[in-house]
């Protein structure tokens, strides 16, 4: 199992807790061009050291991920929709995606209580789908899942 | 499944857990209470036995109080002298309360208790201190 997970809070507790030691998770792979070095000193001190932790650059994403990771449980992890379409784009082939949380900044527009996009990100959004891969919106496990669609066509 | 009362001051417990559920989920069989200035004992008092009502078909109860010897940590010992088998545990934190997301494959209440006494502990952090014994690695 690979959960695919779009949140620009990046390693935080719904992704620490609820979600990798609640799913028992096993590794954990940021994928960000951007992250700065303090970022990076932040999140290998605050990810469990039992969990395989990579930060990961676009570029050299694809020999980590296209060998076989479905063995054990796990997620990769993402700022924005533009770093799924960049890994649609090497081939990766990826079924579901989860908005998890993309917060308010200058530009996008609310669609859900932690889901705000910018006209720029619903264009990446509907990309990513006529890939064939269905993006939900979810925030935890447990809450439901619903297909971003219905956001988003209004 | 284990029942749960977080009893704070002022509100405290009701934005723990709120903060817990925004974290791991819903929190089942759990409730809370805060007791305020203008209340009297008999309010707070009030206060428990709704809540062991609302939670009297749950399997065990466990009481987690903010502070030893506050009104609260007071009616939680005076609800203990009425049910021997309750546990109360004082000085809850959020590491603990997140433990309880998992509370439904445990055994009995004993069990949870050591289990939230473990992991609160664990995560109370000198977080210079480990900055320190990572880099040493």
């Amino acid at each position: 199992m690979i959960i695919y997970r779009i949140d620009d809070r990046l390693v935080h507790g719904q992704v620490i807790v609820g979600w990798i030691k609640n799913l028992g998770l096993k590794w954990l792979y940021l994928i960000d061009n951007e992250i700065t070095e303090n970022q990076q000193m932040i999140m290998r001190l605050t990810v469990p050291q039992e969990i395989e932790f990579k930060i990961l650059n676009i570029a050299n994403v694809k020999d980590e991920i296209t060998r076989d990771l479905s063995d054990k449980p796990g997620m990769i992890l993402v700022k924005s929709p533009s770093e799924i379409l960049s890994l649609l784009a090497a081939g990766v082939k990826i079924k579901k995606v989860h908005i998890g949380g993309l917060h308010f900044k200058p530009g996008r527009s609310q669609y859900c209580e932690f889901i705000f996009l910018s006209p720029k990100e619903v264009e990446a959004i509907r990309e990513i789908i006529s890939h064939d891969t269905v993006v939900m919106v979810q925030s935890l496990p447990s809450r439901r899942e619903i297909p971003v669609e219905k956001l988003i066509q209004k | 499944m284990i029942g749960i009362i977080v009893v704070s001051h002022d509100g405290v417990a009701e934005a723990m857990v709120k903060c817990c559920e925004t974290i791991i989920g819903k929190l089942d069989c759990l409730e809370t209470i805060s007791f305020f200035s203008d209340e009297h004992l008999i309010d707070l008092e009030k206060k428990f036995d709704v809540a062991l009502d609302n939670l009297s078909a749950c399997n065990g109860i466990l009481i987690l109080i903010d502070m030893f010897g506050g009104s609260p940590s007071n009616i939680a010992i005076k609800k203990l002298s009425q049910n021997p088998e309750i546990e109360i545990i004082s000085g809850f934190n959020i590491p603990m309360l997140l433990e309880l997301i998992s509370r439904s494959n445990l055994g009995d209440v004993k069990e949870l208790k050591e289990k939230l006494l473990n992991r609160s502990k664990a995560g109370i952090i000198d977080i210079k201190g480990l900055i320190k014994e990572r880099l040493k690695k």
